[in-house]
């Protein structure tokens, strides 16, 4: 099993950081992915107990190895202070993709520590309710709205479209609302708020505060100066235009984050989309599959679906129904 | 080996497996983030609406593409 091997690479990380390791992935193979989400906070306690009762450097330093395309906007801050009861000093390693809500997570630690491949993303969340714009193609699901899209909309309309009046801005305001539904905007102005005061607040966790206006510098950067949701913030951006406290591990300890990333992709077979009608034999096969992982050296979660694909008499051969009966955390060890 | 399960939902999610098609990702609750069907006959015992969005991961081929920009 993996896991042996896991515990050897953590072992060793541990050792030269000097620090209690936890390790989070939320896989995003293709088809089943997972997401920050408040659910993994009791799995987190678990582990963190674990590291208390046996691990010494527990209370000086803790080292969260992350991997995540992001998630709950909240759940990260209730991860930090989760993490904080149990430590003076709380960092992030960020081996691969750190993006959204693991970079909020990451604003809330000391340290970020970025090996070459380490990249972070903007904080610009997408949101999504009930009085979201429905999707043309499919009226059940709803469209995300990317929050700085409609501020970048009425900063357009202000600054290139010559929009001054209060007339005048009424009239694009009320284009606005014609095309997305009030209580959808109001979702947007809070979670507009909520982002970047959950940033500020994160940022004021840190042992050493930070001086006067960086704080501000750092959010503006990752909530509106970047433009694009899928910028890769690599780790020499983060530390020397957004001013992020980044460390650079060192060759030792960078091949052995890399290592604990592959080997956490390797199982989760994050390369692979999952595509259950591969492995079905006969007409119907349960599966279980692992799509998230929280590791120490003490224990195993994994997030599992489980579920059962079925060959029905659809017109093209390939095509298979997938069920998914269940999905949660489970202890593995 | 210990199977305790902590978390379980029994949220049933359906899908087709699908290829070079946009695909509809559940909100779910919890961590859970599945490509999904936009109704759900299991849940609340009759066909309802949920929180369906779509969603692309960029990759060197078969790219959908959501929001490129060509320079």
């Amino acid at each position: 099993m993996a896991r042996q091997r896991r515990v050897e690479l953590i072992r060793k990380i541990a050792e030269l950081r000097g620090s209690a390791v936890l390790c989070y992935i939320t896989g995003d193979r293709e088809n089943i992915n997972t997401r920050i989400a408040p659910d993994v906070t009791e799995v987190f306690y678990r582990h963190l107990e674990m590291l208390k009762e046996n691990d010494q450097r527990t209370g000086n330093q803790i080292d969260l190895f992350l991997y995540t395309r992001g998630g709950d906007v909240l759940t990260p801050w209730r991860l930090v202070h989760l993490i904080r009861e149990y430590t003076t000093r709380f960092n992030v390693i960020v081996p691969f993709r750190c993006y959204s809500a693991g970079t909020l997570l990451c604003l809330g630690a000391d340290e970020i520590v970025m090996g070459k491949m380490g990249e972070l993303g903007p904080i610009d969340p997408s949101v999504v309710n009930a009085f979201n714009p429905q999707d043309p193609n499919n009226p059940a699901a709803r469209i995300p709205v990317n929050i700085e899209d409609v501020y970048s909309y009425l900063a357009l309309a202000g600054e290139k479209a010559g929009v001054c009046s209060n007339d005048q801005q009424v009239k694009a305001f009320t284009l606005l609302v014609e095309r997305i539904h009030p209580l959808a905007l109001g979702n947007v102005h809070r979670n507009y708020m909520l982002i970047r005061s959950l940033a500020k607040k994160l940022l004021a966790m840190h042992q050493q505060p930070l001086r006067e206006g960086r704080s501000e510098h750092i959010v503006d950067n990752l909530t509106e100066k970047l433009y694009a949701h899928n910028h890769m913030i690599s780790r020499r951006e983060a530390a020397e235009e957004i001013t992020l406290n980044i460390t650079i591990p060192e060759g030792n300890l960078e091949s052995l984050l890399w290592a604990l990333y592959q080997d956490y992709a390797e199982e989760m077979a994050l390369a692979e989309p999952f595509n259950p009608a591969e492995k079905l034999c006969g007409n119907k096969m349960d599966f279980e599959v692992i799509s998230g992982i929280v590791e120490s050296l003490y224990g195993l979660d994994g997030f599992i679906f489980s579920g059962v694909v079925e060959r029905r008499d659809f017109p093209e051969s390939s095509k298979v129904n997938v069920n998914i009966l269940k999905q949660g955390w489970r202890i593995i060890s | 080996m210990n199977n305790e399960l902590t978390k379980l939902t029994d949220e049933r999610i359906s899908f087709y497996y699908k290829t070079n098609e946009t695909k509809y990702y559940l909100l779910t609750r919890g961590s859970g983030y599945p490509l999904a069907e936009f109704t759900f006959p299991d849940i609340s015992g009759g066909t309802v609406t949920r929180l369906v969005v779509s969603e692309n991961m960029p990759k060197t081929v078969d790219m959908v593409p959501e929001n490129d920009t060509f320079v």
